[in-house]
């Protein structure tokens, strides 16, 4: 890679780390396995970056690879990737140390599980509905449906965080 | 994005939380990127301990592999009444080079030069399948985007017993963007009427399962996992929810919308999509109160033929109340 490709590159990697750690732990729900997703996913999409055309979809792009690099982890570990029982009783803990600035994985133990994805894609990282309906392969409507299905929960979970509060 | 969904974000993305490992595992990566640590074809530093683990793993289970090969392809030589694979593989070279000069078949199919979509960035035609007493070969023509992540494809065969023909695992990524897959078929007969072909992405996801008809020389692909790759999904939905709208008066359709919420079967025979699909006509208050759950939802069937640009509605059934 040249020397200028490198410097946009560890640029790019840089200004997205948060966004892929979310990405990845909304799928795996495991710090070791988000680790190792990032990790495959930083070397596949150095490998590949000549690959790129369009730079300027960098997020998108390895934001689908890591995506592809987290259901790879599911597959090969036969993990089933919902939350399981220990982290639900756990939830009791960190529900009672509640700290604003751990909010999203608050959030993402709270709704429906099966909208953990959309919810970091949309309110997380940005991404547009046509964006999320092609990274997740799913229409465009799964996703809206989704996305209304999410916002009546979270709705209802700041509701009661401001409840709590207030009260 | 209205006020309540920027309040929502507001809410979520004040997290900012990052573990420490994680982080270390993106300096360590960009160390290695800057100092020119990571040669392009070995992506592996074996000062990393998990990645050495991880390559010591990937060694295991190669050296596992050939011992499973190498005692596998020995029972199979046994099996077929040779002393060992070496005679085997003799056998067959002997006879490989018999055929050289040799026409292989007099009994070629010609089945299609219509591509299929197989994904946004990959398509492929089943152009031939050359026959040879019980061996046949099919031969494929695969187009590829460079950017394609599901590439290298593998491929599984089965003939209308439903026994396997043909398994591939674990294919070289090919250079070209347009080549050709030649799948060389076990066990064909003459009474073979069908073949599916299942084509899988280098993470083994199917991605489409294509019924060959060797009589009608028909091509039926089928998606699987509800997964929508044959045709842009945008366009796709825009037209069936123009379609859809058409179906309804210019009164029944006021205040209200078409949303198409799932697409959950598509079908490609003769030249014709069909594709089953579900959608809610809400109306513009329900929408705005977020109230779309709670509307009616259909079910409905529609057929179009595609010239790659436009769809062309060839017959839209009357939708159902779905249940």
């Amino acid at each position: 890679m040249k020397e200028e490709d490198k410097k946009v590159f560890i640029e790019n990697i840089n200004n997205n780390r948060l966004k892929l750690y979310k990405t990845a732990i909304s799928i795996l729900k495991n710090e070791d396995d988000a680790n190792d997703a990032i990790q495959e996913t930083l070397y596949s999409a150095y490998k590949n970056y000549y690959n790129l055309r369009e730079k300027q979809y960098f997020t998108t792009w390895i934001v689908r690879i890591l995506i592809n690099k987290c259901y790879d982890i599911i597959n090969k570990n036969k993990k089933i990737a919902y939350i399981d029982d220990s982290i639900t009783q756990n939830t009791v803990g960190k529900e009672d140390n509640y700290d604003v600035e751990s909010s999203l994985e608050w959030v993402l133990e709270k709704i429906d599980k099966d909208l953990n994805e959309i919810v970091v894609l949309y309110y997380y990282n940005d991404f547009s509905v046509t964006e999320i309906s092609e990274m997740l392969n799913i229409p465009k409507g799964t996703v809206k449906s989704r996305l209304a299905r999410a916002r009546e929960q979270i709705k209802t979970i700041i509701k009661e965080k401001e409840g709590e509060f207030n009260g | 994005m209205d006020e309540e969904d920027k309040k929502i974000k507001a809410f979520v993305s004040s997290d900012k939380k990052i573990p420490e490992k994680v982080n270390k595992t993106f300096d360590s990566f960009i160390e290695q990127v800057e100092k020119n640590q990571i040669l392009e074809n070995d992506v592996i530093d074996e000062n990393n301990g998990t990645q050495f683990l991880l390559r010591f793993r990937k060694i295991l289970a190669v050296a596992a592999s050939f011992l499973i090969i190498a005692v596998g392809s020995n029972v199979y030589a046994k099996s077929q009444g040779y002393e060992n694979i070496f005679f085997l593989i003799k056998n067959i070279i002997y006879n490989e080079e018999k055929t050289d000069d040799e026409i292989f078949s007099d009994k070629d199919i010609v089945i299609s030069y219509k591509s299929i979509q197989i994904t946004d960035e990959i398509e492929l035609q089943i152009n031939e399948l050359q026959i040879k007493d019980n061996t046949a070969k099919l031969y494929l023509l695969v187009k590829e985007q460079k950017e394609n992540l599901d590439s290298p494809l593998n491929y599984k065969v089965y003939n209308n017993e439903n026994l396997e023909m043909y398994s591939s695992k674990n294919n070289k990524k090919h250079e070209e963007n347009i080549y050709t897959e030649v799948l060389n078929l076990k066990n064909y007969k003459d009474s073979c009427t069908k073949l599916k072909l299942e084509i899988y992405n280098n993470n083994g996801v199917l991605l489409k399962s294509i019924i060959i008809d060797l009589l009608e020389k028909t091509i039926e692909a089928r998606t699987e996992n509800q997964v929508i790759n044959k045709i842009s999904q945008i366009e796709l939905n825009k037209f069936i929810k123009n379609e859809t709208e058409k179906l309804y008066s210019k009164d029944e359709m006021k205040n209200k919308k078409v949303i198409i919420i799932d697409i959950y079967d598509i079908f490609y025979s003769n030249g014709k999509y069909i594709v089953k699909y579900i959608f809610m006509m809400p109306s513009d208050e329900e929408f705005e109160k977020d109230k779309v759950q709670e509307t009616t939802i259909y079910t409905n069937t529609i057929e179009f033929t595609s010239n790659n640009e436009d769809f062309i509605k060839v017959k839209i059934d009357t939708p159902e109340v779905f249940e």
